[in-house]
């Protein structure tokens, strides 16, 4: 039963999430050097005892650990992940306001990923050890051992500063304006009709896209042709060939549906890696998302924000196993309904 | 109709050049069952695969000639070759579990050949199953599938491959093969892979195709019993090359060639006083090395120094029987 086993694995990721919010929240807590009302106060001057008194009130911090726990997980579950100390704004606020950039950064690393590798795969595998194939290894090659940042930066060099080609920072110009209605840019401005938002928001997102989904086309490339390599040996491609097909309709009928298989899991996970490793990315483009807002809260020891953020990535990490499952079991006839 | 002249397909390997079809050359008439026999490796398979030119990489295929319905095989474009397999020459695999797409349905499959190669524009088909091409489709295939003994083919249609038991992929697998009324099957050892019970009903169904469709039919096995109770004729192979070709009953009554005696003294027959089965001394040799003279020497009680050194000439013994070997007498 595909509902069943889909049911099952919702049930299973309710304790993982419980357990990544209290192992999360205890870190927090437990890192020496952290009082919160301190560091709120640092920047505001002279602050009398009382006002720090009602902020720990404010923030439960003069309750014992296990209440604060208590009120910080039943927060999670009213979708309440705290609030801010140093923007004095509700989290779940602030992550959902760059939620929407970090997603549209993701999808397009994602598309990238899969326009550049799902080709190269396949050529690879069917030309194997050609020129075309070694090529695209040894790039592939580069490519997973590009880091990121080090890939961002060259981009920026190269395609920004020297040939001007793309813009290297931040999602759209206030030279453009745009509507928002769902901070999806790309969406937006094909909801509202505006062709300049587009336009300008596409060459933003793709030098990032291009960073954050290197790697993926990389490894995801490899991955393709080695399953290509698989399935192109079985008995079944011989008789795919025997009835008559075209090399075209061997390949991408009957071979790629097979190959496809092990891969979409990969791509599937690779969605939860870009939404939740983007933050180095995302700095160097300045990219106003959550990875951003991370290592802002991070070096301003907002607590709350960073606690808030590590759940929403577990749980984005979390849901991406469940969708690499759910579309596994799909895709796979041998999972029967 | 078909008429195999001198073939030849090598493979360059590491350890040599691997001669797995030298020099072979068969015929076979219209609606005959002609059995290709021999251990295992010795070239069946590749023999095949010639015929439809899929030797697989790499392997090719540098001489000789197949004529087929009066024109050479070898000689045709890519895009004729393609019109002719599965619709002219249909092939039956030895692993029925591994030659079915396991990511589509079997009734798609089977419905597959029909489709590239246009029979539901065809005059007759449209005559017979109708002009909806998508309902025609159907309508053959649930046919196909009935003919080859599939039961409750509506349901069997929507089935995936790995719902079918092995003898079903089979049967799947020849109603793929039958589904362009091909002149001629090529069946490679298509019930190695099943059990006993289940060899006899395919061997069956593959009889009952060539008396029905008159469909030619070239039937390896590694199984000389099989192909005494089944073929016209048989061809006896060892390392890539024909040592005895004759009608079944001489060849079986009178083998000639010390392989051909040994595969049959190898077999346990039922028929008659218990004979022991003797199975051949040795091994069949490396393709990679072989050099001149008989391949079979190394194993042949028979051999003299001249079997060693030059190329055996086929000796007629009677009028369709030949044997490739010194000792015939
Ligand atoms: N890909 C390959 N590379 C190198 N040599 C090969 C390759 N495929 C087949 N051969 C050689 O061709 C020879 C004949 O193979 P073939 O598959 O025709 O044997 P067969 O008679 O069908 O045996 P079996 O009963 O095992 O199916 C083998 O001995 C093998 O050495
Ligand atoms: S030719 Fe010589 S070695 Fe070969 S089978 Fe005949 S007797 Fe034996
Ligand atoms: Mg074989």
């Amino acid at each position: 039963m595909k509902l069943a086993r889909i049911l099952e694995r919702i049930l299973v990721s309710i304790p993982i999430m419980l357990g990544i919010a209290i192992i999360v929240f205890l870190f927090m807590r437990l890192t020496p050097g952290a009082d919160p009302v301190d560091l709120m106060m640092g920047e505001a001057g002279h602050v009398s005892e009382q006002e720090m008194e009602a902020l720990r009130q404010e923030f439960h911090l003069d309750k014992p650990i296990h209440i604060q726990l208590y009120h910080f997980l039943s927060g999670c579950l009213r979708g309440d992940l705290g609030t801010s100390y140093i923007k004095r704004k509700p989290v779940t606020t602030l992550i959902l306001e760059c939620l929407p950039a970090t997603i549209e950064l993701a999808l397009g690393a994602l598309f990238i990923a899969l326009l550049i590798s799902v080709p190269i795969g396949i050529i690879s595998a069917v030309k194997q050890y050609s020129f075309i194939d070694r090529a695209s290894m040894t790039a592939a090659f580069f490519g997973i051992s590009m880091p990121p940042f080090w890939l961002g930066i060259i981009l920026i060099i190269v395609f920004s500063a020297s040939l001007g080609l793309f813009p290297s920072h931040g999602r759209l110009p206030f030279t453009v304006g745009l509507e928002t209605i769902t901070g999806f840019y790309v969406l937006d401005s094909i909801l509202t009709r505006n062709w300049a938002a587009l336009a300008s928001t596409l060459q933003h997102l793709f030098l990032p896209s291009l960073a954050l989904g290197a790697a993926t086309a990389a490894t995801v490339a490899r991955m393709i042709r080695s399953s290509m390599l698989e399935v192109l040996r079985q008995d079944y491609i011989v008789l795919a060939r025997a009835k008559g097909l075209t090399e075209y309709r061997v390949i991408v009928k009957h071979a790629l549906r097979n190959a496809l298989i092990p891969t979409v899991t990969i791509v599937a996970l690779q969605l939860g890696v870009f939404l939740g490793g983007n933050m180095i990315v995302e700095t160097v483009f300045g990219w106003p998302g959550l990875g951003r807002l991370v290592v802002d809260a991070i070096q301003r020891r907002d607590f709350p924000l960073v606690q808030g953020a590590v759940i929403i990535y577990a749980f984005t990490f979390v849901m991406a196993n469940l969708l690499a499952d759910i579309i596994y079991t799909f895709v796979n006839p041998k999972i029967e309904l | 109709m078909l008429k195999i002249e001198n073939l030849s397909t090598h493979f360059p390997t590491e350890r040599g050049l691997v001669k797995a079809v030298n020099n072979v050359s068969l015929s076979l008439g219209r609606g005959e069952i002609l059995g290709l026999v021999g251990e295992s490796g010795c070239g069946k398979s590749m023999t095949l695969l010639s015929i439809l030119r899929l030797v697989p990489f790499p392997g090719k295929i540098v001489g000789g000639k197949i004529i087929f319905n009066g024109s050479d095989i070898l000689q045709k474009s890519p895009a004729e070759m393609r019109r002719i397999r599965g619709k002219e020459i249909a092939m039956i695999f030895q692993d029925p579990m591994t030659t079915l797409n396991p990511v589509f349905k079997v009734g798609e499959q089977i419905g597959e050949a029909l489709r590239i190669h246009g029979l539901m524009e065809e005059k007759a088909f449209r005559l017979k199953y109708g002009s909806n091409k998508r309902h025609a489709e159907k309508k053959r295939v649930l046919e196909l599938m009935e003919e080859v003994g599939i039961p409750s083919p509506e349901v069997r249609y929507q089935e995936y491959p790995h719902q079918f038991s092995g003898g079903m992929q089979q049967r799947a697998l020849i109603a793929i093969a039958l589904s362009c009324n091909p002149k001629l099957l090529l069946a490679d050892e298509p019930t190695t892979a099943l059990d006993v019970t289940i060899q006899a009903q395919i061997l069956a169904l593959l009889e009952q195709i060539n008396r029905e469709h008159g469909t030619s039919i070239i039937l390896v096995t590694h199984d000389l019993g099989v192909a005494a109770e089944f073929c016209h004729r048989i061809a006896v192979m060892y390392a890539g090359i024909l040592v005895e070709e004759g009608p079944t009953e001489a060849v079986i009554e009178r083998p000639c060639h010390p392989y051909t005696r040994g595969l049959l003294r190898s077999i346990p027959r039922i028929t008659g006083e218990r004979k022991r089965i003797e199975p051949i001394p040795g091994n069949v040799p490396d393709l990679a090395g072989l050099g001149e003279g008989c391949p079979f020497a190394p194993r042949c009680h028979l051999a003299r120094a001249a079997c060693r050194r030059n190329d055996i000439p086929w000796q007629q013994i009677a009028a369709n029987h030949k044997v490739r070997c010194l000792n015939v007498t």
